[in-house]
């Protein structure tokens, strides 16, 4: 496997923190329009998966996301945010760098920017975040679960708009940049 | 590209509409303070302040292992049963508004004083004493159905 450079390095780093921080920013706005449909969550966690997602598009190693999702989950512990899943917050937070992992890297075959790949990616992730919360929290059953994981699914999906805009304009900037390292090496 | 995102947005939120339109025509509607008791046969609404509270107190332990001391007039919820006309059942599942839940078994609800659903703010909160965390402890309590 390549040694990743510095700076995809540094920008994983500082996805890592925007992701977390975003969940704690969107929350008072997600949890709004959460109680106005009678469901426990939903949104907050997309707007923090794309952040994974932005990262593992633009670097482009199998694996980022789900390295990602452990720091997140070592880095929500060091911070008490770990939510109602408490101990088991690591699952909800690997188990969507996984899906992000995986689905990338299916789409990145001869596509400089896998677009498809970052809007199913964010989809599925989101998707899988919502189950992973109801299966260890929430144990919602039929038509509550149902439209928790479509709202989960429609988040992700308009998280993936601006995922698609920033891969787009981050992608130039990062080779940019590490090619200027290379040649000072 | 970004036309075909828009799209797939499009479709999910449609999607979305339709089945949150569904979910929330078919939910009951319960005012605040209230609560729906449903058992196999029948439902019934009591509101908390009209029924005998009891104080409360004690303390719970979240996840973290933090202590909260709670001091709160309530109503048990091993009586609650009965407000149905129920003598026989094994469980009671206290619903929350955004349908989070928790369950009692019969056996835990042997001691009176082990959970208890907690007048608020124009709102009913079930506190279950002795659990090693909070997670049956259920904010804004609207349903209750006893099996």
């Amino acid at each position: 496997m390549k040694r990743l450079d510095l700076e995809h390095l540094i920008f994983a780093a500082l996805c890592c923190d925007c992701g977390l921080i975003a969940k704690k920013l969107i929350g008072p706005a997600a949890n709004f329009v959460t109680e106005l449909l009678h469901i426990p969550g939903g949104i907050a966690t997309s707007f923090s998966l794309m952040f994974l997602v932005v990262a593992a598009a633009t670097i482009r190693r199998f694996g980022c996301a789900t390295i990602m999702g452990i720091v997140q989950s070592l880095l929500a512990f060091t911070f008490g945010m770990t939510g109602s899943m408490g101990a088991l917050a690591p699952i909800g937070y690997i188990l969507p760098g996984i899906v992000i992992d995986v689905i990338l890297y299916i789409s990145y075959k001869k596509n400089p920017i896998p677009t498809a790949g970052i809007v199913a990616s964010s989809i599925a992730s989101s998707i899988c975040a919502c189950l992973v919360a109801n299966i260890l929290v929430f144990n919602l059953g039929g038509i509550v679960l149902l439209v928790y994981a479509s709202v989960a699914a429609t988040s992700g999906a308009i998280c993936s708009l601006p995922a698609f805009t920033l891969t787009e304009r981050l992608i130039p900037i990062l080779q940019k940049g590490v090619h200027t390292e290379r040649k000072q090496t | 590209m970004k036309k075909k995102i828009i799209l797939i947005i499009s479709v999910l939120a449609v999607l979305t509409a339709i089945v949150t339109c569904i979910y929330l025509s078919g939910r009951d509607k319960v005012a605040a303070g209230n609560v729906l008791i449903k058992t196999a046969s029948s439902e019934v609404t009591v509101s908390i302040n009209d029924l005998t509270l009891s104080k409360v107190s004690g303390e719970t332990v979240n996840k973290k292992g933090e202590t909260k001391k709670i001091e709160a007039e309530g109503f048990s919820l091993s009586d609650v049963p009965s407000l149905a006309g129920v003598s026989d059942y094994s469980e009671v599942s206290v619903f929350s508004d955004d349908e989070y839940n928790a369950t009692v078994t019969s056996d835990e609800l042997k001691d009176k004083e082990r959970a208890w659903l907690i007048s608020e703010e124009n709102s009913v909160r079930l506190i279950v004493f002795d659990d090693p965390d909070s997670k049956r402890n259920v904010k804004n309590v609207v349903r209750i159905e006893i099996r």
